[in-house]
């Protein structure tokens, strides 16, 4: 009993510190108190006490999963020396972009700046990391900087593929009727301005959805029943046909909301077309390639929603944090995870949180308010050399906003099953007060999320 | 996902942190407003109180009307006693807000118009 007990405190340590000689710095001063809990009660949203240690800890992405993660280490943490990297100074809300790119928001309201969330005392470098090294605890940054830890955290975020759709670029979002809602304010306000145009004129509009894990995946559905929604405001409906080609064989991740999805866009005449992969566009005719089973189809169209496959980005897809194979090497590369832990399985002082993990459901804000606790707390007692305890069940989340005024609260886990926050809202029927939430609340979870407080 | 109390009160921080500053200026205002009226023993009057939960019903009332307005939507969107309790509650709760922020102020002007 002893001796394996004395095993698996060897595999603990072993586990937890990759340097010898950092280890045993760490060891002399990581034994605090326990450490941070997830959120999920009030005695457990913050940590009793700050633990001591003197560990170096890099964070890469300062997105929404980074600040976050930022900020909680920054308190469950004293004496660590952290570090964050990301190169953007402006902070986008991405999850209101949907509502930009359908006029109901100006994109004023989704800018914000990194420096109002950034907790004090941890260092920032304004710079991208080129090069993963995990192997010899370091990143290197596009300009060269070699920065060393004990530990990391990856939250670089993803990569929207606009390359992988032949002939399309993002100069082109705003122009011959293309528009797409990923990555920015200033992608969502052009395609506000074909949109806007398209319910006025009418014609085809195409809304497209690609294969794989993408960010937000509620967004390409939301933009096309916010836009079918538009038109039967401004009295217009008739003079459009609305068709939804997705590469897959469904509309939603979770059964019920599928379900009712398959019904919805029939109800509204948005023909879905199956098995239909957005592969080219040719923005001077205005036709769209997609690959099927059957072969290449040519769509002509008036309007056309792109949404392209997205990736790990580059430093990360191509280091050997990504998985190596498998279904989430295939997809995107994305960073390979324990779907609980967040830790990574090889690199054991290598912990990741948001959109650049490979997971099996997940990409959303809500997922990352889920995920980051889990991370920290588990980097933390990998610090303090203790048992990892807290546990990532999947939760994500998405306000199906159905039109302007409606909208479900959609909340589920790794296992399908609908977990609503709020047991009084059905996740299964439209309401007001899931709109009121997007519209009025939502943005406000985010930012407390990101100062670490939700 | 379960929130805290900690959490929702952060969240809600956050829903305000825009007019915070506001805010903070009418509540002490207000507070000043308490202590005066407390001082010259006019806070409890039926004509304070009255004044204050007329000012409370009309706000109540108003926003019961034009909240699906303010939040981009219609009454056209509300469907089931989720939303009408919702909306209910929202309205209520601002009367009761502006009730408040009315009776010291109330208070005082009872007092000035009596003597």
């Amino acid at each position: 009993m002893k001796n394996q007990l004395l095993s698996l405190i060897k595999e603990q340590k072993d586990l937890a510190l990759p340097d010898p000689g950092r280890r045993r710095l760490l060891q002399a001063s990581g034994l605090g108190l326990a450490g941070l809990a997830a959120g999920g009660t009030l005695l457990a949203s913050q940590p009793a006490k700050a633990v001591d240690t003197s560990a170096r800890i890099v964070i890469v992405g300062g997105g929404a999963a980074g600040l976050s993660v930022a900020n909680r280490l920054a308190d469950g943490l004293s004496g660590a020396r952290i570090t964050i990297i990301e190169k953007r100074e402006q902070h986008i809300y991405q999850p209101g972009l949907t509502l930009v790119a359908t006029g109901i928001w100006n994109q004023r309201k989704v800018l914000d700046r990194n420096a109002r969330y950034m907790p004090s005392g941890i260092d920032w470098i304004k710079g991208l990391v080129s090069e993963f090294d995990p192997e010899s605890n370091r990143v290197v940054t596009d300009s060269g900087q070699v920065v060393e830890y004990d530990y990391l955290m990856v939250t670089t975020g993803l990569h929207v593929d606009f390359a992988a759709i032949e002939g399309m670029n993002t100069d082109l979002i705003g122009t011959q009727g293309i528009g797409c809602v990923y990555d920015n304010n200033d992608h969502a306000t052009r395609t506000w301005q074909m949109i806007d145009r398209f319910a006025e004129e009418g014609g085809v509009g195409l809304f497209t959805r690609p294969p794989g894990g993408i960010k937000c995946a509620g967004a390409p559905l939301k933009v096309t029943m916010l836009t079918e929604d538009l038109m039967q405001r401004r009295g217009t409906r008739e003079r459009a046909q609305f068709f939804y080609p997705t590469a897959g064989t469904g509309l939603f991740s979770q059964p019920d909301m599928n379900d009712f999805l398959k019904q919805e866009f029939p109800s509204r005449d948005i023909t879905v077309q199956w098995n239909h992969v957005l592969a080219g566009i040719e923005p001077e005719i205005k036709r769209a390639t997609f690959a099927t089973p059957e072969g290449n189809v040519r769509l002509d169209y008036d309007f056309i929603h792109v949404v392209p496959p997205m990736r790990a980005p580059d430093a990360l897809a191509n280091s050997d944090l990504a998985w190596q194979a498998g279904s989430f090497a295939d997809d995107g590369r994305w960073m390979e995870v324990d779907k609980h832990t967040m830790r990574h399985p090889r690199f054991p002082n290598v912990f990741g949180a948001g959109d650049c993990v490979g997971t099996p459901i997940g990409k959303t804000a809500a997922s990352v308010k889920a995920q980051v606790p889990v991370a920290v707390e588990n980097m933390i007692q990998a610090i303090q050399q203790r048992e990892m305890t807290a546990s990532y069940n999947g939760y994500t989340s998405c306000p199906l906003i159905t039109a302007r005024g409606r909208g479900i609260l959609v909340e589920f886990d790794y296992a399908l099953d609908m977990v609503p926050s709020f047991p009084f809202i059905s996740p299964y029927e439209e309401h007001w007060v899931p709109w009121v939430m997007k519209d009025r609340m939502l943005h406000a979870a985010y930012n407390a999320m990101m100062r670490g407080r939700v | 996902m379960a929130f805290s109390i900690v959490g929702i009160l952060s969240v809600l921080l956050e829903v305000i942190r825009p007019l915070l500053p506001l805010l903070i200026a009418v509540v002490v205002i207000d507070f000043i407003l308490l202590l005066l009226a407390l001082r010259r023993g006019t806070l409890v009057t039926s004509g304070a109180i009255r004044l204050a939960v007329i000012v409370g019903a009309i706000a109540a009332v108003i926003t019961f009307f034009l909240a699906p307005a303010l939040t981009r939507s219609s009454f056209a969107n509300l469907s089931g006693a989720l939303d009408y309790l919702s909306l209910i509650g929202g309205a209520l709760g601002v009367g009761v807000l502006f009730a408040l922020l009315t009776w010291p102020p109330a208070a005082l002007l009872q007092r000035s118009q009596k003597s």
